[in-house]
């Protein structure tokens, strides 16, 4: 009996050094799992996951093979190659990347967002019209992030945004009808500005450039994008490098409204300013025959 | 969101990031414990053999 509490004793201090100093490795793999997990997530989707699965595979594959055989140099060099696989990852997803730390500089605790409630209807009006006469179209609406880069190749216009202004700036052999018009707030910005063309490879070959213009800018940035193809009269609207075809204007303006009209909650202040604020009184005699009434 | 939500949500892609995270853990954390010990030997391939 005495030697069986000695031997559970002995094999209890194992047990209990792992309860005791067991929270480091399983706080690690938590870490490390979470990292990866987010990683996959981003790269799923993204035109750099087939050289990303590519990579692993390969490595993976060499790895366990120099390992089985011990061979050595090799397992030296893959060890060294690793260090350069940081700099080849910055590389293939620079756009990505790009995008996700302009987002992270533009989270909208620190932005208010503007209400885009009249820029919603002034884009559906002017895409509708322009779809029926088969008058190709893109149309950025900038965000958070600013499109710099896409300003500087393009026109300054600066005017209030209308449909008819939109439709003019489109309206073919005009001087600036190529390129894409960037609406800020509720002025067209700019016009005839260069989009960054999308790199992607599973892009169907029927895409023209405008389309791949529109993704390829919805791929930098958080814009969204709208396109009316020249060929077919089709709607789309490309956001966070997906693009979606063939879409009416019932379908658009829902989209559109369920991005840019993002529902805040109230701030707290302003909520007890309206709470505090004395009821509306009918001014004038119409008011008063009401009130007697 | 709801707890269901967060858990069931890419599922198989939450247990294989776990799966993964805890090879490379153990890969890494072998390594060290060998690139520190590199003599050491588990007890059981160092122990003498038994006499007769």
């Amino acid at each position: 009996m005495h030697d069986l509490i000695h031997y559970i004793n002995e094999g209890w201090q194992p047990v209990q050094q792992i309860i005791s100093e067991g929270w480091r490795p399983v706080l690690e793999i938590a870490i490390l799992s979470v990292g990866i997990y987010f990683s996959l997530n981003f790269v799923r989707g993204t035109r750099g996951a087939p050289v990303v699965y590519g990579f692993v595979l390969v490595l993976l594959c060499f790895t366990v093979l120099a390992e089985a055989l011990r061979l050595e140099v090799l397992i030296w060099l893959l060890r060294s190659f690793v260090a350069f696989a940081a700099v080849a990852v910055l590389i293939i997803f620079q756009p990505e990347l790009r995008r996700i730390l302009a987002e992270l500089g533009t989270h909208p605790l620190f932005n208010a967002n503007r209400d885009q409630r009249e820029n919603i209807e002034v884009i559906i009006q002017t895409v509708e019209r322009l779809a029926d006469v088969r008058i190709g179209a893109l149309i950025a609406i900038e965000q958070s992030i600013q499109l710099q880069e896409a300003t500087e190749s393009g026109l300054l216009v600066d005017c209030e945004a209308t449909p008819e202004m939109l439709e003019t700036i489109f309206f073919p052999n005009n001087a600036i009808h190529d390129g894409g018009v960037i609406i800020k707030g509720d002025r067209i910005a700019y016009a005839a500005c260069i989009f960054p063309l999308s790199q992607r490879q599973d892009l169907a070959a029927s895409l023209g450039t405008r389309h791949r213009a529109a993704i390829g800018l919805s791929e930098q940035t958080d814009a969204v994008v709208v396109v009316v193809s020249e060929e077919t009269g089709s709607i789309s609207h490309a956001y966070k490098g997906q693009l979606v075809r063939g879409e009416t204007g019932e379908q658009l303006r829902a989209f559109l409204s369920s991005i840019l009209l993002k529902p805040g909650k109230p701030h707290r202040m302003l909520k007890w300013l309206q709470h505090r604020a004395p009821e509306p009184v009918p001014a004038g005699p119409a008011a008063a025959k009401l009130e007697n009434k | 969101m709801s707890l269901r939500h967060l858990v069931l949500h890419n599922f198989w892609l939450k247990i294989f990031s776990i799966a993964l995270g805890t090879i490379i853990w153990m890969a890494i954390h072998f390594s060290i414990e060998h690139d520190l010990y590199p003599n050491f030997q588990p007890r059981s391939a160092t122990a003498e053999p038994a006499g007769p």
